[in-house]
């Protein structure tokens, strides 16, 4: 089974990576392919837009609307589960406790949570949970999600704000660190669920729907700018690469 | 807000802490007050009696009466919800992934899960996570969830079985490492949220329903026994000794 890294950068814009001043975000898109207008899903949120990278359908047909989690009425195999379903091992780190329901109970073999409040860059500490995870076990796939963007850069400061934009450039360094120690034995996907525009997100506002992707390993051409990409592409790509079958009723399509 | 420390080892039977051959179990005895003949709720299996630990009401009221969680109808807040509400910090550490819907999400400031077939001696790696934790961030309230007894003593070999007795003694042996890293600065509390026969449980038979109770910490009487103790007791004592409110449909009392 080929092993995948999926990064997820709560609240990142496009224009928020191209101006972080990281020069990693140049690197990222020269090693892989990349998105910088793909499209997140209707609400603008975090648990809806998750649900819907892991489960490849849209908020009314999974139903979790807000960021309150709501079981499926008929519920739609994701991502983790499809793996754990063929054998693989997934692992989870999260900065943000609602997360822990993209996945099911039972499909997880390794997780870490910690609040984005309980300390200072709380992205590095759920990073190098995630390598140390990687080092010891290397899991089939590994689920590392980043608040501190929207959080603490975002929602406190603004989006676009030079707070917000530290907070970009440091999880762009969180990305490289997870590059140079996992890159060869791993695909690495980096992505968002949505972005934001003044303090906040939610709307159908292009600033709050445009989301980027940063796709590097081998079955992913250098430096190609991929369109009409959408959030619901995700896993689709993901169980392909990993060969793990896709749902029936997943709607988006696979990218490699 | 004073600190406690509840320590679940999953399936284990008051005859089978007696029996396990760790002499720190004589030491718990000694050290504070304890049970041996607690009882759990009906039915006897992990999930319903562990959301019975944190809410004081039995599974006929709190509606998880198996190991797959329900969204409560009328929700009883539990152990975590009143602590977060008094601006506790709580941990959890924890084997067994469903073990994570005994508390709401943005009740835990800190969490990690480890599949308890990931490594071998799972139950010292949560303990040496929870142990990190308490170093660095000292939480208000810590709740390490041990289940290699149950997994890999009573379901995998049988209850009371030699197997199923050096888990046990394995789990009493973390007990100890917490309690001198941390006993002064926290209340611990040991307990199992049901027992075991043969290869199962769930039933009423007093095989599955007993559970021992061990207490350590100024609150409680060196060396005595207690009696007529409830799975339901535990949340309104630690709730007590933290000086948090308990909810008004709590069942249980305070042992303190």
């Amino acid at each position: 089974m080929k092993k995948v890294i999926l990064i997820s950068i709560d609240g990142l814009r496009p224009d928020g990576a191209l101006k972080c001043g990281n020069p990693f975000v140049g690197e990222l898109m020269k090693i892989g392919s990349y998105a910088l207008d793909a499209q997140t899903v209707m609400p603008s949120v975090t648990l809806p837009c998750h649900m819907s990278m892991f489960h490849s359908v849209t908020p009314e047909r999974h139903g979790t609307t807000t960021n309150t989690y709501m079981p499926q009425v008929r519920p739609v195999s994701g991502l983790a589960e499809q793996i754990s379903m063929m054998g693989g091992k997934c692992a989870a780190f999260y900065g943000w406790e609602p997360m822990r329901d993209v996945m099911r109970p039972g499909s997880c073999a390794f997780g870490g949570y910690i609040w984005s409040y309980a300390d200072d860059a709380v992205d590095s500490i759920v990073t190098d949970k995630a390598l140390q995870c990687i080092e010891k076990y290397h899991p089939d796939f590994v689920y590392l999600y980043m608040p501190e963007c929207d959080d603490k850069g975002g929602h406190d400061t603004g989006w676009m704000s030079e707070t917000y934009l530290k907070q970009v450039a440091a999880a762009i360094g969180n990305v490289k660190r997870v590059y140079e120690a996992a890159g060869g034995e791993y695909t690495i996907i980096v992505t968002a669920d949505h972005g934001g525009h003044d303090r906040t997100h939610g709307t159908d506002l292009p600033e709050d729907m445009t989301i980027p992707m940063f796709f590097m390993g081998e079955e992913f051409e250098a430096g190609k700018a991929m369109e009409n990409v959408s959030i619901l592409d995700i896993a689709p790509t993901i169980a392909k690469i990993m060969g793990v079958p896709a749902p029936r009723e997943w709607e988006g399509r696979a990218l490699v | 807000m004073k600190k406690v420390i509840l320590i679940s080892i999953d399936g284990m039977r008051p005859d089978g802490v007696l029996a396990c051959g760790n002499p720190y179990v004589e030491e718990m005895m000694k050290k504070g007050s304890h049970a041996l003949d607690a009882r759990t709720v009906i039915p006897s299996v992990t999930l319903p009696c562990h959301t019975s630990m944190f809410h004081s009401v039995t599974p006929e009221r709190h509606g998880i009466t198996t190991n797959t969680y329900m969204p409560q109808v009328r929700p009883v807040s539990g152990l975590a919800e009143q602590i977060k509400l008094m601006g506790g910090k709580s941990a959890m550490f924890y084997g067994w992934e469903p073990l994570r819907d005994i508390t709401r999400p943005g009740s835990l400031t800190w969490a990690e899960y480890f599949n308890a077939y990931a490594d071998e001696h799972t139950d010292g790696i949560l303990t040496d996570k929870a142990l990190e934790c308490i170093e660095k961030y000292h939480p208000d309230f810590v709740f390490l969830y041990m289940v290699e007894t149950d997994e890999k003593g009573g379901h995998d070999s049988g209850w009371m079985t030699p197997t199923y007795l050096d888990y046990i003694a394995h789990a009493i042996n973390n007990v100890k490492r917490v309690a001198e890293a941390a006993g002064d600065e926290y209340t611990i509390i040991v307990t199992a949220d049901h027992g075991g026969h043969d290869r199962a449980h769930g039933t009423e038979m007093k095989e599955d329903m007993t559970i021992p109770m061990f207490f350590m910490g100024e609150e409680f009487e060196a060396g005595r026994a207690l009696e007529n103790v409830s799975i339901l007791d535990l949340a309104p004592t630690i709730a007590k000794i933290m000086g948090v409110p308990a909810a008004r449909e709590w069942e249980g009392k305070a042992l303190v």
